[in-house]
């Protein structure tokens, strides 16, 4: 930016510079001489305090970056001297093994980890749909155990029991025995029963049914049958398609006997309807099934088995049927004696 | 005074001594125009002679003995301002301009109030620019000598001198327009 030009010639300003500065500077009013002048002799004559030996700004400043440099530097190869370097070793390598079942958990299935090393492992996956390897290693002891000879059912894959338990909400899951206690969920019906039309599972999506056992004596008619037992014999009046009457059996066990009636079908295999006198040993909490309201619980086990009580007699379904067939069965179960 | 001097040291306190006694007023009014301060102008001064008295052997030519004393002095003074850093004292400084103002004749009353003006200007003018146009003209050191009194370049000298003439140059055709 350009500066205003004066018109004062320059020695005219310098001229009024000097006097002024030299009259403001002659109004300054001075200590007096004797005294200024005792004052710097007494310092002269007394020992001159040592001139520091100071160095020069940028010098200090250097000195200064180069020290904390250097104890920057000193702090890092403290840290990572040997001394420190085995105790950053001992804390990683404890930290490790954490590190590494986190690291497996969440790379694995949670149910793989929980049946390796929990009880519980067959409960874990029942609620989760569990993957081939693990359905197969916890599914071998359940099947193998309550099963009679001609089960069969290790032929059969174990993986829809799992899946029908996520999927239905009303339908309970007896796990492993079928007399067991069963559990009551909250459903549309009082005790957990599901009314008909309600969203039940479709068992005939369910794999092939296991063979049923063939306990028992073969017996020739259902009178011979309605004659072993106390109760009577009902006879569904409905059946799914395709099934066809094969046979009865009786089967003695310390509870009493248990009447077996056989239906094949040339796609869904076998469909079993068991009836015997109901006792809670043996059919524990089996819901009772209402006709009025048409409710019916519906426990499949293992064996993919429904089980309901009726009056004073425990019914146990098994084979694949849909839940509104094994209802329609249910319901058209008359106290008569069949005449196959 | 102590009586077991060697007898250099005896002759340098003379020396001194006459230093002080011929210049001892200029360099407390170079250190007062500096600090603005009364009492640091006579700290200023007192260890501007302690300093002379211990490289009393420089000085070489004696018609430069003002400048060397006040070169001293406005490094000293500089300093202490760095370390004070006091607040600015201008009240003490405005005082002395004002009273310079009163000792005019009464005919002369303009002109005496333009320099009184001047006067506040010059005080009031930075650190920079001051001890620059207090070594030019009250010192009356030239560009080199101030350069190396106040350990900066001639050049900067020579822009500082510059910047605070034409200031006051237009401040005091500013002072003029106003008086006609």
């Amino acid at each position: 930016m350009r500066r205003k030009k004066t018109n004062k010639p320059e020695e005219e300003i310098d001229g009024l510079l000097k006097e002024t500065v030299n009259t403001l500077l002659a109004g300054v009013e001075l200590p007096s001489t004797d005294q200024m002048w005792e004052k710097i002799a007494s310092r002269l004559a007394s020992p001159l305090p040592a001139k520091k030996s100071r160095l020069p700004l940028l010098l200090r400043r250097w000195a200064a970056a180069a020290a904390v440099a250097v104890l920057v530097f000193w702090g890092a190869w403290k840290f990572a001297s040997p001394d420190v370097l085995p105790w950053i070793t001992k804390h990683f390598s404890e930290r490790a093994p954490e590190v590494a079942v986190k690291e497996s958990i969440k790379d694995k299935d949670i149910s793989t980890v929980i049946t390796q090393d929990t009880p519980e492992a067959g409960k874990e996956n029942f609620r989760k749909p569990p993957e081939p390897p693990l359905i197969s290693k916890t599914q071998e002891g359940k099947e193998a155990s309550p099963q009679g000879p001609g089960a069969g059912g290790s032929a059969v894959p174990a993986a829809p029991k799992i899946r029908e338990g996520k999927e239905a909400s009303s339908l309970k899951l007896q796990a492993g025995n079928s007399t067991a206690p069963a559990e009551k969920s909250p459903g549309p019906c009082p005790g957990g029963e599901v009314k008909e039309g309600d969203r039940v599972p479709k068992i005939a999506s369910l794999p092939p049914s296991p063979a049923p056992p063939l306990e028992g004596k073969k017996l020739p008619s259902l009178a011979l049958a309605q004659a072993k037992v106390s109760f009577s014999l009902q006879v569904p009046q409905f059946l799914p398609p395709d099934f066809t009457f094969q046979e009865v059996r009786a089967l003695e066990s310390p509870e009493g006997v248990v009447i077996k009636l056989f239906w094949t079908s040339s796609q869904r295999g076998t469909l079993v309807l068991e009836q015997q006198m109901f006792s809670p040993d043996q059919g524990g909490e089996a819901p009772l099934f209402d006709q009025e309201q048409h409710c019916l619980t519906l426990l499949p086990d293992e064996n993919q088995e429904l089980i309901w009580r009726q009056d004073q007699v425990l019914f146990k379904l098994r084979g694949k049927v849909t839940p509104e067939e094994a209802e329609k069965i249910a319901l058209s179960l008359k106290a008569s004696a069949p005449s196959p | 005074m102590a009586t077991g001097e060697p007898p250099g040291d005896k002759n340098k306190e003379s020396e001194l001594r006459l230093l002080f006694e011929a210049h001892y007023a200029r360099v407390y009014r170079t250190a007062y125009f500096f600090t603005r301060n009364p009492s640091l102008a006579e700290d200023v001064t007192q260890e501007t002679f302690l300093r002379a008295f211990q490289s009393l052997e420089q000085l070489r030519d004696q018609a430069k003995a003002e400048n060397w004393l006040v070169a001293i002095a406005a490094n000293l003074a500089r300093n202490v301002l760095r370390k004070e850093r006091r607040t600015f004292a201008f009240g003490s400084l405005l005082e002395v301009a004002s009273s310079a103002g009163e000792e005019f004749l009464e005919e002369e009353i303009f002109a005496q109030e333009r320099r009184a003006k001047l006067q506040i200007l010059i005080a009031s003018l930075p650190l920079y620019y001051r001890e620059v146009i207090v070594l030019r003209y009250y010192a009356e050191m030239g560009v080199e000598e101030i350069a190396a009194a106040l350990e900066i370049s001639p050049g900067t000298v020579k822009s500082r001198l510059n910047r605070a003439r034409s200031y006051l140059a237009r401040k005091i055709e500013g002072l003029s327009k106003k008086e006609t």
